[in-house]
């Protein structure tokens, strides 16, 4: 192990970020979609009208995943992964790869937290129709750190691919 | 010995909770509840009702009988439609079912003990069939055939007849074995100290009961369960204390704190006293986000939503003051 550690290459640092990046905000994503859909397909199994205004909520805790992505994509992007393999030393892989670790790792946690939150509003859409916009603003303030993670994690790529 | 699959993550209860709440929204208010005892009589209940979920089972009954039946159904669809349909575990809806067989039992029980038909005393609303306990002929699953025998063997005199007195203390104890059974095979931490509490609160009920029939503290003993969160000797040595330092023992138990001493040790005030217990706790479960807390928090309160109904209907057919009605209806809504 210690050796197929340290004999990665630095591209293969850089996919493994990438990898992790996309696999922890998907992991996130498809355990809180699942948490809130079960809620709210419980809430619409008695009372189909509150299918709109779930929606949004449902689809909240997806935003981590499409983050993860956009972290894979943009490891891709600044370091010419496009245009064939790129040139990069080990030592340039690790930091390509520490600096996926904030999105892997925040929108993993903040997906399944910001389904659990997502439950509990749902509940106040069920009972009162006039409080799915306040139902909303809890779920989204969990965002704030997927959001503040995916800012970090695109600074460092941008400052090392510069 | 069954096996019973463990429930451990909250995740599975979503679907279930959703539907707890939108149906929460649809329990009787505390203004139908009053504007039911104030009706001038069945026929006006009746009206009001058909604005309800119950409308429909209520709509061609006339005598108690009938709303009994019309009640029952109510409380057998909401484990049909409920308790069977949303994808709940099996130790949640094994739950309450078995202790609707253990109601069963008992009825057959009681009923050769005094020699009359089990036919009203035994309902359909238990995991097991309810032609099972009419019938002696019938077998009873294992499980329950055995809890049979060890009831027999606790109330049976030397000549094998069963003493109708000690029939409730011994399916009471067989009972709340199984619940906790359950409940602990659950990995719940809510529907084990559910149990526990229930245990209790049977087993301050019995401390009463024994105390108003002025039972020895051996004769007490007998009606006392095990599984509670506290043991049964408690009981036993409180029962010897005077009442007032018996009732202030009783208030400081865990879940009982802050209760009226006067009416943990009357028999006349402790059923409502306890299911105001109950309606508390069950109303803080209701506000957990999600997990097994609010399911099973809106099943105990239809239930009592059911009784408090069945209360107000029957009472008011046979001509029950309105005092005393509202004294009941105190306790759950």
């Amino acid at each position: 192990m210690k050796d197929f550690v340290l004999g990665m290459t630095g591209v293969e640092w850089a996919f493994f970020g990438a990898a992790l990046a996309a696999i922890g905000g998907g992991i996130g994503s498809a355990i809180g979609i699942t948490s809130i859909s079960n809620a709210a397909t419980g809430i619409i199994s008695e009372d189909s009208e509150k299918f709109g205004k779930l929606l949004p909520l449902a689809a909240m805790p997806g935003t981590q995943g499409i983050y993860g992505f956009i972290t894979a994509l943009l490891v891709f992007i600044f370091f010419g992964f496009f245009g064939g393999v790129p040139e990069l030393t080990a030592t340039e892989g690790l930091r390509v790869f520490f600096s996926c670790l904030p999105v892997a790792f925040l929108c993993m946690v903040s997906g399944i937290y910001q389904g659990a939150t997502a439950v509990g509003a749902s509940g106040m859409v069920a009972k009162r129709d006039e409080d799915a916009g306040k139902s909303l603003i809890f779920p989204a303030l969990v965002e704030t750190y997927a959001v503040l993670s995916l800012i970090v994690t695109v600074l460092m790529l941008f400052v090392l691919s510069r | 010995m069954r096996t019973i699959r463990p429930i451990a993550d909250p995740r599975r209860y979503g679907f279930a909770v959703g539907r707890v709440r939108v149906l929460e929204t649809r329990l009787l208010s505390r203004a139908t509840f009053e504007r039911l005892l104030d009706a001038a009589g069945f026929a006006d209940q009746r009206r009001i009702l058909s604005e309800t979920p119950y409308g429909g089972y209520l709509e061609t009954a006339d005598t108690p009988e009938d709303i009994e039946r019309a009640l029952d159904r109510t409380l057998a669809d909401l484990y049909a439609d409920f308790l069977e349909q949303a994808n709940l575990p099996e130790p949640i809806v094994l739950y309450f079912r078995t202790g609707h067989d253990f109601e069963n039992l008992r009825g057959r029980i009681k009923a050769e003990a005094l020699g009359i038909p089990a036919d009203d005393l035994v309902v359909g609303l238990g995991s097991v069939p309810r032609e099972a306990f009419l019938s002696p002929e019938a077998t009873l699953p294992e499980h329950m055939a055995e809890a049979e025998r060890r009831i027999r063997a606790a109330i049976a005199d030397e000549d094998d007849n069963l003493d109708p007195d000690l029939v409730d203390a011994a399916v009471d104890a067989e009972m709340y074995a199984a619940l906790t059974k359950i409940a602990g095979d659950s990995r719940s931490e809510f529907l084990r100290d559910l149990a526990g509490f229930g245990v209790d609160t049977a087993n301050v009920r019995a401390f009463v009961r024994a105390r108003a029939k002025g039972l020895s503290a051996a004769e007490a003993e007998r009606m006392f369960v095990s599984g509670g969160n506290v043991e049964r000797g408690w009981y036993v040595a409180s029962y010897r204390l005077p009442l007032e330092e018996a009732a202030d023992r009783i208030v400081r138990m865990q879940g009982f704190r802050g209760s009226d001493p006067g009416a943990m040790t009357d028999v006349s005030r402790i059923d409502i006293a306890v299911a105001r217990l109950m309606a508390a706790r069950v109303h803080a479960a209701g506000m957990v986000a999600v997990g097994p807390e609010p399911v099973v928090a809106y099943v105990l309160a239809r239930r009592a939503e059911i009784e408090t109904l069945r209360v107000l209907l029957i009472g008011k057919m046979a001509g029950a003051s309105k005092g005393v009605l509202r004294a009941r209806l105190k306790d759950v809504a």
